[in-house]
């Protein structure tokens, strides 16, 4: 039945799953019958990334009990990938006009925090990020901290509960570089107007939900420091500089000897010039090849590989 | 005891008539049985028109091969029909093909048909190809097809086409196949030492009709081992530029959208969005049946059927556009549904889009099942 209050508008929903087996059903009747109320046309994609539980049986249980009547899509991964490379593929699946991604499956929000990103979308942000008044971790805190001090990137980034993206969005951050090690940094540098949507958490948790193990996490923030920040790039750089700067004193202090000491040892000044000089020239050639491994990493951003192993579809129209 | 014919055809279909044509410039007598009120009416008419030059065998070089021998041999026979006046494009899409640009192009000067590289931004949105190329192959026009069977028919006398026909009963006798019929109300029968069945998705319904004359039963089961998946090609006016270019995506989520034939619309279609619903039984059973002529024991029009799903418009064309340049812009006109018999082997073989099995040997009783136009010179030998 086609309801006159809904919009008339395409909406994929693109969702990591890993070992949720007992979130699914509650995710799928509230966000989906959210989608269902308020969009025209619905499409699910289903990330699963190795799931070792019954996440999959649930999802067959879910749809055979309430069949759909909007495209559902199992994507099944090869090996696990982590929920960056996860979600990449799912949103490359999507064909949606606005596409929300769900990194967790877990509603600590109101459900009207979908239609209300949503409505900050038609306002004019193509990407509307949504996330909980959370007490954040300490650590989290330090990342998120320096990291946004030396992106230099047009929005900061922040803890997300799920985001919502325009097709706009999509084609851009494609057109920009293929390679998106971390979503939220691509997305908020994209060039696209960002906007930024807060919730009253409901419900006991009081700091946000981890995402991955905590060393994948540990990998992600290193990663992100040398994709997306000149961080490290500067510390190198400064460590150079200072040995630099060292070379170049005793390089002085030779000179200074030769001309004001009269007790040298024979040799000791011509070594000492040398080894000086040497040292500042390998430090110098170390900078310029910290400079050429940065312009590698961006060439790499071309590389990808997607890594599926079935694509299985539930239901459609 | 009816008329006797030397062969009969079960199935007005490109294959149907090709045959009929055929063993009627021999001189035989021939008789074509059809379902619906004309020929050509579904899987000849309603598919992507493609005749296939073996792009899509990427993974059989012998298949691609023959495929290009048999292309240049259809375009030969039946230049009228065909609609070569656009540029057929390829692409291979950059995320889930199982078929890079590379392996592509590869596999194109092996089988030596044409592939020229393009540059994808052309029109596809950036990132989205890997690669595109220009190929060899076009669409025909079924509907002229038919026109010129049907003209080349008339001037057989001893070749019979009867439309709007039920079949009630096919019994094997010691050296003939007889067989019962109802059309436009008359009971009818009719005998023949060959049987072809070129029914495509009924073939399987043809074959369990089929039982011996003592009262034994049914026939040994020669059924082919498929499953059946209701499919929807959707026909949209294309606008400006993408009027005289038909591009395909390979695999992984595949879509196309290419001139049909000479009608002036172009098809859409794509492997997740074109099956509807599928049927994993021996004869094909749906839900959608309920309430219709339609049954497992028999298949009718799905185009012109009342319960026929919605379009899969919304999906398809999401998909389309999410590919091309926005600049190629194209409107809905209307959609044809069809029921595609799928080989359940055929899916991890490239090697065979064509069967054709020897159902008996005497009398003799052929059944053909193919989803490519071109290869309709394999029933040569058969007939």
């Amino acid at each position: 039945m086609p309801h006159s209050d809904r919009e008339p508008k395409f909406v994929s929903v693109v969702t990591y799953i890993h070992n949720d087996e007992g979130r699914i059903r509650k995710f799928l009747d509230e966000v989906m019958g959210k989608c269902r109320d308020s969009f025209d046309k619905c499409e699910l994609i289903l990330v699963n990334d190795d799931s070792t539980d019954g996440s999959i049986d649930e999802i067959h249980r879910y749809f055979s009990e309430k069949p759909a009547d909007y495209m559902v899509s199992i994507i099944k991964l090869g090996l696990k990938q982590g929920i960056e490379s996860a979600m990449n593929i799912g949103r490359d699946m999507s064909i949606g006009d606005y596409v929300f991604e769900f990194d967790d499956l877990s509603i600590d929000y109101p459900i009207d925090m979908l239609t209300d990103a949503y409505g900050k979308c038609l306002e004019g942000s193509d990407i509307v990020s949504v996330s909980g008044n959370y007490r954040m971790r300490f650590t989290s805190k330090c990342f998120y901290s320096l990291y946004n001090r030396f992106s230099h990137g047009q929005y900061s980034i922040g803890p997300e509960t799920f985001r919502l993206l325009s097709r706009r969005a999509i084609n851009r951050i494609r057109s920009v570089g293929s390679f998106i090690p971390y979503r939220k940094a691509v997305y908020m540098n994209c060039g696209l107007k960002a906007d930024r949507l807060t919730y009253d958490v409901t419900g006991g948790a009081q700091t946000a939900p981890k995402h991955g193990r905590s060393d994948e996490r540990m990998n992600l923030a290193v990663d992100s420091f040398i994709y997306f920040t000149d961080l490290l790039e500067r510390i190198s750089l400064g460590i150079c500089i200072m040995f630099i700067v060292i070379a170049l004193g005793v390089v002085a202090f030779t000179v200074w000897s030769y001309f004001m000491d009269q007790h040298l040892a024979s040799g000791w000044v011509s070594l000492m010039g040398f080894l000086s000089l040497g040292f500042t020239g390998v430090f110098g050639l170390f900078t310029i090849v910290l400079r050429y491994l940065s312009v590698l990493i961006d060439l790499s951003f071309r590389q990808r590989h997607h890594l599926i192993e079935d694509i299985e579809k539930i239901s459609g129209n | 005891m009816g008329s006797v014919y030397d062969k009969i055809i079960i199935g007005a279909g490109l294959y149907g008539l090709y045959a009929a044509l055929y063993s009627g410039k021999k001189g035989e007598k021939v008789l074509v049985l059809e379902y619906d009120s004309e020929p050509f009416s579904r899987a000849t008419f309603i598919n992507q028109a493609r005749v296939h030059m073996g792009y899509h065998y990427p993974r059989s070089l012998s298949t691609a091969l023959k495929s290009a021998g048999y292309y240049r041999r259809f375009h030969e026979d039946f230049s009228f029909a065909i609609n070569d006046s656009f540029r057929q494009i390829y692409a291979t899409g950059s995320e889930f093909s199982w078929t890079g640009a590379e392996e592509f192009q590869e596999f194109c000067i092996a089988a030596g048909i044409r592939c020229e590289a393009l540059s994808p931004d052309t029109y596809f949105k950036p990132g989205m190809c890997s690669g595109a190329f220009l190929t060899e192959e076009d669409t025909y026009d079924a509907m002229i097809l038919k026109d010129w069977f049907l003209k080349e028919l008339e001037t057989l006398p001893n070749v019979q086409l009867v439309c709007e026909v039920r079949l009630k009963d096919i019994r094997r006798q010691k050296d003939v196949f007889e067989i019962a019929f109802i059309c436009k109300g008359d009971r009818l029968q009719a005998e023949t030492p060959y049987l072809l069945n070129a029914t495509y998705a009924s073939t399987n319904q043809v074959l369990s009709m089929v039982h011996d004359a003592d009262g034994a039963g049914q026939a040994a089961d020669t059924t082919f081992a498929i499953k059946y998946e209701l499919c929807e090609i959707i026909l949209c006016n294309a606008e400006g530029d993408l009027r005289n270019i038909g591009l395909t995506v390979m695999d992984g989520p595949f879509f196309s959208i290419m001139p049909f034939g000479k009608t002036g619309y172009h098809s859409l279609t794509s492997v997740t969005f074109t099956p509807h619903v599928t049927s994993y039984d021996r004869l094909p059973a749906f839900k959608c049946q309920e309430g219709t002529e339609c049954s497992p024991a028999q298949l009718c029009n799905c185009s012109r059927c009342a319960h026929k799903p919605d379009s899969a418009w919304p999906y398809m064309s999401r998909l389309a556009d999410k590919y091309m340049r926005p600049e190629y812009t194209y409107s809905y006109e209307r959609s044809l549904y069809s029921m595609k018999p799928i080989l359940r082997s055929s899916e991890v073989d490239d090697s065979r889009p064509t069967v054709i099995r020897v159902n008996s040997e005497h009398p003799r009783m052929v059944s053909v099942l193919s989803g490519k136009i071109n290869t309709v010179y394999d029933m040569d030998e058969y007939l």
